[in-house]
């Protein structure tokens, strides 16, 4: 999981299992203080310091992440694993990989030809959605929602994360998909996880091409390549939990990070329409700018 | 902390055209605000708002997480504006006070501004905006359980609103107590926006821009919204609907609703209608 070995007292479905070797992170039930000591930035239900984060979810549970290598979870009584498991593998795991020096980017990620191409953008832009309608033209999935980029010797590289996609009811009757074997991601949450059609990526990938998505009234696609300022800008507002860079005392790293990722790639500012029929249009168009 | 002026109303009842009054009544430029730029651009729903203060994914989150969320991310929003104040627009109606604990409390609130238009025209309008029938309009207008933005299947990027008819919607608002309102009628706004804006900055203790009025009016005025809408697009249009701003006129509802719809709205709502003066 985003190279990482994990030791979770949580069943994870989604993980490889197996490693051999010292766990880089372990997840466990434990006591989450309700105030985190010398928090230096708080928001509504979370707290952080350096090398320390504290969410606080109501009716779920706390949870804490520390030192970039262990996962608490206080649930509450009647939570159950779904609900746990979406705020691990989400804010939980993106502090994390903050903590660990990584570069976090809020993105799915497909490998193109070996490439890792990635789409970015606010909830429900449609991110998952893409990487899906390119799975389904044979390139698999690097990682859904978070891609945890580490730079080695100046390059950065995406390493596979969680192996499913979580795709809207909405969007699955679009696309036609035909995987049978999905699950609710939580009750009462109309969001399926979806296993993989391909084997999963087993090797990090270079990003050469990052598409940032909105949505937009109008009817057509609109896609811009941006650059100079606004594409760093671009690139540091799609940081997974961006919020929590300066509390957790990595904004200085962070920013060197895009700034390398920036002389990396690519990025593309594309306006897709509200409804969901244009997926597979959309899918042809970013196809037609890569192999362009 | 009391730094929320309130800009709420029922949906399609002249929101939009209030904050581009007071937008550029506030305003000291010689062209117009643009319509994705307005006071209230702060919406109580918007998902983003969540998303700003609690720094997580919304979009995994149940509704009843983020409604427990809203009214502390208000509070943010209070104490984050204690010194300028803050506009923010809401759809919501006061009943989810009672339901979901204190999301429009006095605590937050510094005043509030309710605009209200004929149900007769709102049906109309909304229908549009929803890209439902009239008749589906009118009845969730009086539905007491009416939500607003819950998707079956899909994601949304508001969180569910509860509206409630829209007799109890008016009365919920206008009944308020607990901080002063100001109560805007939409046709009053159309017919004499002079008098009306004067009053309103009277109530927001805006007077020293009484000589912004005339400019504010026509920079707000129904072609500049519309032609602003048709060049640069409007973020806030559904996309069921092809025009957000429609005709912004009033007595539409007399070529548009059939006999039938119109007996069913004033069955639903001769009461509040009366008493509002739309009979």
């Amino acid at each position: 999981m985003n190279g990482w070995n994990v030791i979770s007292e949580i069943e994870f479905l989604t993980l490889q299992t197996g490693f051999e070797g010292k766990p880089d992170i372990t997840i466990e039930f434990g006591n989450v203080p309700e105030e985190l000591d010398g928090a230096v930035a708080k928001g509504v239900g979370f707290q952080i310091k350096p090398n320390h984060y504290i969410l606080n979810i109501d009716g779920t549970g706390r949870f804490m992440a520390i030192n970039g290598n262990q996962i608490f979870i206080d649930a509450v009584n009647g939570a159950n694993e779904e609900d746990i498991v979406v705020y691990v593998l989400g804010s939980a795991f993106g502090a994390i990989a903050h903590q660990r020096g990584l570069l976090p980017m809020h993105a799915s990620s497909v490998n193109y030809k070996g490439k890792a191409i990635l789409f970015s953008g606010a909830s429900g832009t449609g991110k998952s959605t893409l990487a899906k309608a390119f799975e389904m033209k044979g390139y698999p999935v690097i990682c859904d929602d978070m891609s945890a980029i580490y730079f080695d010797n100046q390059v950065g590289m995406v390493h596979p994360g969680d192996p499913r996609l979580k795709l809207w009811g909405d969007v699955l009757t679009e696309i036609k998909t035909e995987d049978k074997d999905r699950r609710r991601v939580r009750d009462g949450l109309e969001k399926f996880f979806l296993n993989h059609l391909h084997q999963i990526v087993p090797e990090p990938v270079r990003p050469t091409n990052v598409f940032i998505l909105h949505k937009s009234n109008e009817v057509e696609i609109t896609i811009d390549e941006i650059r100079g300022k606004e594409k760093f800008h671009a690139l540091r507002t799609n940081v997974y939990r961006a919020r929590l860079v300066n509390g957790l005392g990595v904004s200085k790293a962070s920013f060197n990070q895009i700034e390398k990722l920036n002389k990396q790639v690519k990025v593309y500012r594309v306006y897709r329409p509200t409804t969901t029929s244009k997926v597979l249009a959309l899918a042809n168009e970013i196809q037609k700018i890569l192999d362009n | 902390m009391k730094s929320i002026t309130w800009l709420a109303s029922y949906p399609k009842s002249g929101n939009t055209w209030l904050r581009a009054l007071i937008s550029n009544l506030i305003s000291e430029n010689d062209e117009p605000v643009s319509i994705n730029n307005l006071v209230g651009n702060i919406d109580a729903s918007n998902k983003k708002l969540i998303e700003k203060y609690v720094g997580l994914e919304v979009s995994e989150m149940t509704e009843e997480e983020l409604q427990k969320l809203r009214p502390k991310v208000l509070q943010f929003l209070a104490e984050e504006n204690e010194d300028g104040g803050v506009y923010v627009k809401i759809h919501d109606s006061r009943l989810i006070r009672e339901r979901m604990g204190s999301l429009i409390s006095p605590n937050v609130t510094k005043n509030g501004v309710y605009i209200l238009r004929n149900p007769l025209d709102v049906a109309v309008s909304f229908a549009d905006h929803q890209g439902w029938g009239i008749d589906k309009m009118v009845e969730e207008m009086g539905n007491e359980d009416f939500v607003l933005d819950r998707p079956n299947t899909g994601f949304n990027n508001r969180i569910p609103q509860h509206l409630a008819s829209w007799s109890t919607h008016v009365m919920s608002w206008i009944n308020t107590s607990d901080f002063n309102l100001h109560i805007v009628k939409y046709e009053d706004l159309t017919r004499n926006p002079t008098n009306e804006i004067a009053k309103l900055l009277s109530f927001l203790d805006l007077n020293h821009l009484s000589s912004r009025t005339e400019l504010a009016i026509k920079f707000s005025s129904f072609n500049q919204l519309a032609e602003q809408e048709s060049m640069g697009g409007f973020n806030i249009r559904n996309h069921h609907s092809e025009k957000f701003f429609r005709s912004g006129k009033s007595g539409v509802w007399k070529q548009e609703l059939t006999p039938n719809q119109i007996d069913s709205v004033r069955g639903d709502h001769e009461e509040v209608m009366r008493l509002m003066g739309y009979w």
